[in-house]
């Protein structure tokens, strides 16, 4: 496997498996097509040295049982939509966090959320890298394409001033 | 009744989580989409005790929301929960008048004992 590739893995793992307790994350080859999936988030990012974007796509019952403000209810769509989009923003923000441990600053957009049978990257582009997350609920499919020059993701800058997941400051 | 708190955030999710949070701790909750909304429902609202704010939302964001109701002289207390980590954006959020700032996803036992911090 390509250095590039293996870091590129290695920063997709450790930002998504942390958003659900127990995920775990594969990367898989991009062209399996993913079905049972209801709704894709995708979200983009750029800067100026990065730019990409991000797409997450799971069966709504998976959604469903990692929403964090639902028990037993049925979820309506619109919640569905809105904790999808919400975790590729999460999901999205620790990647972010990643590159900005790497000084490599990018500002991201909205996301939108698209509901559909199956789902294919269709893309010539090689940059696209696919991974199965792996939850005690199911499992989430998510892509990123990260333009990024490569000797820019080896090693975080200790210096670089980022704070985690969960953190919290208080002035 | 309880203290009231304002949740600004434009995830429907998020607000419904921090309303579980905090309801049962014994907080008030009204909340409010946007900046914008979130600026009128600060007006509107007396007596509240705390706001919690995400950064980056629609039509206004949390900071420059901030930042009026600092200028209007609302003292208020802000806690930001975002996504966001950077040092640079969080000491931008302190000058605009917050008084603290957790990284999403957040722990909900952690958020409430930063708001019992803050606002009792």
């Amino acid at each position: 496997m390509q250095i590039y590739e293996q870091m590129l893995d290695d920063i997709a793992g450790r930002s998504a498996s942390g958003l659900v307790p127990g995920a775990s994350v594969q990367h898989q080859p991009v062209d399996q097509t993913i079905g049972g999936t209801d709704l894709v988030a995708v979200i983009g990012f750029s800067g100026d040295v990065a730019r990409g974007s991000l797409g997450v796509s799971a069966p709504s019952a998976v959604i469903a049982a990692t929403h964090p403000a639902i028990d037993d209810a049925a979820p309506t769509r619109e919640q569905l939509e809105d904790w999808l989009a919400e975790f590729s923003n999460q999901l999205l923000g620790r990647l972010k966090g990643e590159l900005i441990q790497r000084n490599v600053p990018v500002w991201m957009s909205t996301p939108l959320v698209l509901r559909g049978v199956k789902v294919r990257v269709v893309s010539s582009n090689e940059r696209v890298r696919q991974y199965r997350m792996r939850t005690p609920h199911g499992d989430f499919t998510f892509w990123l394409d990260l333009e990024c020059p490569p000797e820019l993701l080896g090693a975080p800058d200790a210096t670089a001033e980022h704070y985690q997941a969960g953190e919290m400051l208080l002035f | 009744m309880g203290k009231k708190v304002l949740v600004v955030d434009d995830s429907a999710t998020v607000r419904d989580q921090l309303r579980r949070a905090l309801t049962p701790a014994g907080y008030d909750v009204v909340d409010a989409r946007d900046g914008v909304e979130g600026l009128e429902a600060a007006r509107s609202h007396e007596g509240l005790s705390m706001i919690i704010c995400d950064v980056h939302m629609p039509r206004m964001d949390g900071i420059q929301m901030i930042a009026a109701l600092h200028a209007e002289g609302n003292e208020v207390p802000v806690l930001m929960l975002t996504t966001e980590g950077q040092a640079q954006l969080i000491r931008q959020a302190k000058t605009a008048g917050a008084r603290g700032w957790i990284v999403k996803p957040f722990d909900p036992g952690l958020l409430v004992k930063a708001v019992q911090s803050l606002a009792d």
